[in-house]
């Protein structure tokens, strides 16, 4: 193995040679994922419950002041329970939300990494999102389970949600490389986490029907990531409507962005993130 | 020379310091000031990671300057300088946490950096979860971890613990085990702080023999501490830095030499500084007035300290070595002459008198050591912190000065003799 140290020239693309790099670590991703995951609910009374908590304990907020006070319900596909209808959404937004935070807080925490020792750095926002998906696993799981109880039989679109499921990861990885690596350096961005994602799920199709949306702005709100998936969801568990591939495509292309761009920015960035944090 | 496996070419870092604050002058300034700061604070932010040309040079320090050398396949090299000559940037350079401002390095090899012990420890995982962390972080493969765990198990000594959250472990624990997985890696290049400066005397001792063992197998070791007689038996040859700069390549006894005899030779007789977090002051003192960091053969001295600790500290132990040359000439430790136990809380400042009535120093010059335990485990020991002269007295009452043949220590005895006829 040779390896030379020099200052990089700025603006670098992304290189075989880094990704054969990082193909060399892959122990040291699969253990970084174990220890987020095994650390979580180390000491807890109720141990992964808590991946189940939140979400539930949402949804029935959200019911009641949403579906039932402001009357949302009304406007959704009487078929379907508000409460189902919520926590379909929750369920990939959860993952969204707490991976994103995550990741982005994960340069800070992951100091002692960055100063002692020498690996790519992209693993430790890498390993916020996928460690996050044991969560996202065990809510998926729950839901299944709302199905049953509420004797909603799934219909067989639920073999796109793999697909779904990538641009859901595709998106928060993206906006994670961003805000790690803007947040070692700006402190702000910290301050920014602890309401950003509370606003940006109001202003996704959770908690109403995306039917809410005017249709001359359809196509531009759909660039939002987050929505193709939260509607992909929907229709591919009830089976009440078409896919929303009209959705579910500007999401996959402003993620896929998200990724590239991100992990350009953090490749330009990870050199000095020793220097600066 | 081909057979170099490490080849360091123009190399040269620079950091910012801190730029001077504005100070308002008025109200009306400061409260300006508070909608201003945002642009201003985020062009600091910013400038910590771009240099632009117009810099003003003040702000800027260069942390390594035009170093080059080369380290030879199965060489340990021992790297030698005072605190902040550069050595700490030089290894984070090597181990490629940071990157170099100018020049280029060309290391041929798989590189391990033990800059700390137990990288990545998690609290809550036990030691065997650790293990494996700790050891793909440092580079291996999970494979490898396997083949070697009973190994590390065993050099760490705590196999009864291994399946054991590392927060119940002791701190001499933790270091036994991190040190453990370091130490049987295979790099074909091993970088090493000062680590070995922690733990208790017992395993520091067979953590150099770990590597010895290294050195011997024909692999690279580049070594960074300030313990020199250890520097010695451990590297053949040593580079000395000063300032970023490279002032000295040879034989680590050369180097040594030069290092001691171009040293400063400032004496002083008070220092304050913080270390790990303590807040420290080391002050050296005779009983007569004058004083200036040299005192006379055979005059008592007093060696203040006064710590203030950033935790508790559990049966805190406390010292000071004197050193001449490489030569540690005598430690004066709590561990041996005071016996109460001291446990310390967060925020507390204790101090210690040393009264020391033995100054038989021959006249020269001494660095003082100072070391702080927990237990029998170091928290830290800082080397050369502090040099005071002595200078020869009528030491025997002959009305002459004793020659330097007597020896480092000077001694009286009682002499009994008799002329058997």
């Amino acid at each position: 193995m040779r390896v030379e140290i020099y200052k990089r020239k700025n603006w670098q693309i992304i290189t075989i040679a880094d990704i054969k790099e990082l193909l060399n670590y892959k122990d040291l991703l699969y253990m970084l994922v174990k220890r987020d995951i095994s650390v979580i609910y180390k000491q807890t009374v109720l141990g992964i419950f808590w991946a189940l908590i939140k979400p539930v304990t949402q949804m029935v907020t959200f019911t009641l002041i949403f579906g039932k006070f402001a009357g949302i319900e009304k406007d959704v596909n009487a078929e379907i329970p508000y409460a189902v209808f919520t926590f379909i959404a929750l369920v990939p937004w959860t993952y969204f939300s707490s991976s994103v935070t995550n990741a982005t807080s994960s340069l800070i925490s992951g100091e002692v990494f960055i100063t002692k020792v020498y690996f790519p750095r992209v693993l430790i926002p890498l390993t916020s999102v996928i460690s996050k998906l044991f969560d996202f696993v065990i809510a998926f799981m729950l839901m299944l389970l709302l199905l049953i109880i509420f004797g909603i039989k799934p219909s067989y679109h639920i073999i796109f949600i793999p697909a779904l499921i990538l641009i859901m990861i595709t998106a928060s990885f993206g906006i994670g490389l961003w805000l790690s690596a803007l947040a070692i350096q700006y402190r702000d961005i910290n301050q920014l986490m602890v309401f950003l994602t509370q606003i940006l799920m109001f202003f996704a199709p959770v908690i109403w029907p995306i039917a809410y949306i005017p249709e001359k702005y359809l196509f531009l709100y759909s660039f939002y990531p987050m929505v193709g998936v939260i509607e992909g969801f929907r229709a591919s568990i009830l089976g009440l409507d078409a896919m929303p591939w009209n959705l579910i495509w500007p999401g996959a292309v402003s993620s896929f962005l998200l990724l590239v761009t991100g992990l350009i920015y953090f490749r330009n960035k990870e050199n000095i993130f020793a220097d600066v944090v | 020379m081909s057979s170099s496996i490490i080849k360091v070419k123009e190399v040269s870092k620079k950091y910012r310091i801190g730029a001077k604050q504005k100070v308002n002058k008025s109200l009306s300034d400061a409260f300006i000031d508070i909608f201003a700061s945002p642009f201003r604070r985020f062009s600091k932010l910013k400038s910590l990671s771009s240099f632009s040309t117009d810099e003003n040079e003040e702000n800027i320090i260069w942390a390594l300057k035009n170093v080059s050398f080369e380290v030879n396949k199965g060489e340990v090299l021992g790297i030698l300088g005072k605190n902040g000559a550069g050595k700490s940037t030089l290894l984070k350079i090597l181990s490629r946490i940071t990157e170099p401002t100018q020049g280029k390095i060309e290391i041929e090899g798989r590189v391990s950096s033990l800059l700390e012990v137990g990288t990545g420890f998690h609290p809550e995982l036990t030691g065997r979860e650790n293990v494996f962390l700790n050891g793909t972080i440092l580079g291996m493969k999970r494979k490898e971890i396997e083949k070697k765990f009973d190994e590390i198990v065993a050099f760490s000594e705590v196999e009864k613990f291994i399946d054991t959250p590392i927060k119940r472990y002791s701190s001499g624990m933790k270091v036994r085990l991190g040190f453990a997985v370091a130490a049987n890696m295979e790099p074909e290049i091993l970088i090493v702080d000062e680590v070995l400066a922690v733990g208790d005397a017992d395993f520091q001792k067979r953590c150099l023999g770990k590597m010895q063992d290294v050195a011997n197998e024909g692999r690279t070791v580049l070594f960074v501490s300030h313990n020199l007689p250890l520097m010695k038996g451990l590297c053949p040859r040593s580079i000395l830095l000063r300032n970023g700069n490279i002032v000295f390549d040879g034989t680590t006894e050369d180097t040594i030499n030069y290092y001691l005899n171009t040293s400063e030779t400032k004496t002083s007789n008070y220092i304050k500084f913080n270390e790990q977090g303590f807040d420290l002051e080391l002050a050296v003192e005779n009983y007569s007035s004058e004083n200036k960091g040299v005192y006379r053969l055979g005059e008592d001295m007093l060696f203040r300290i006064k710590l203030k600790s950033p935790r508790n500290v559990r049966n805190l132990g406390c010292g000071i070595g004197i050193h001449h040359r490489e030569q540690c000439i005598t430690k004066l430790y709590t561990y041996y002459q005071y016996d109460k136990i001291i446990n310390l809380k967060e925020g507390e400042t204790i101090t210690f008198d040393i009264h020391w009535q033995n100054n038989f120093l021959r006249s020269g010059l001494y660095q003082l050591e100072l070391d702080v335990f927990s237990g029998t485990e170091s928290i830290f020991k800082l080397f050369d912190i502090l040099k005071f002269e002595v200078i020869n007295t009528d030491f025997y009452g002959t009305g002459q000065l004793p020659s330097p043949e007597m020896g480092i220590y000077l001694s009286k005895a009682n002499w009994n003799i008799d002329i058997i006829s």
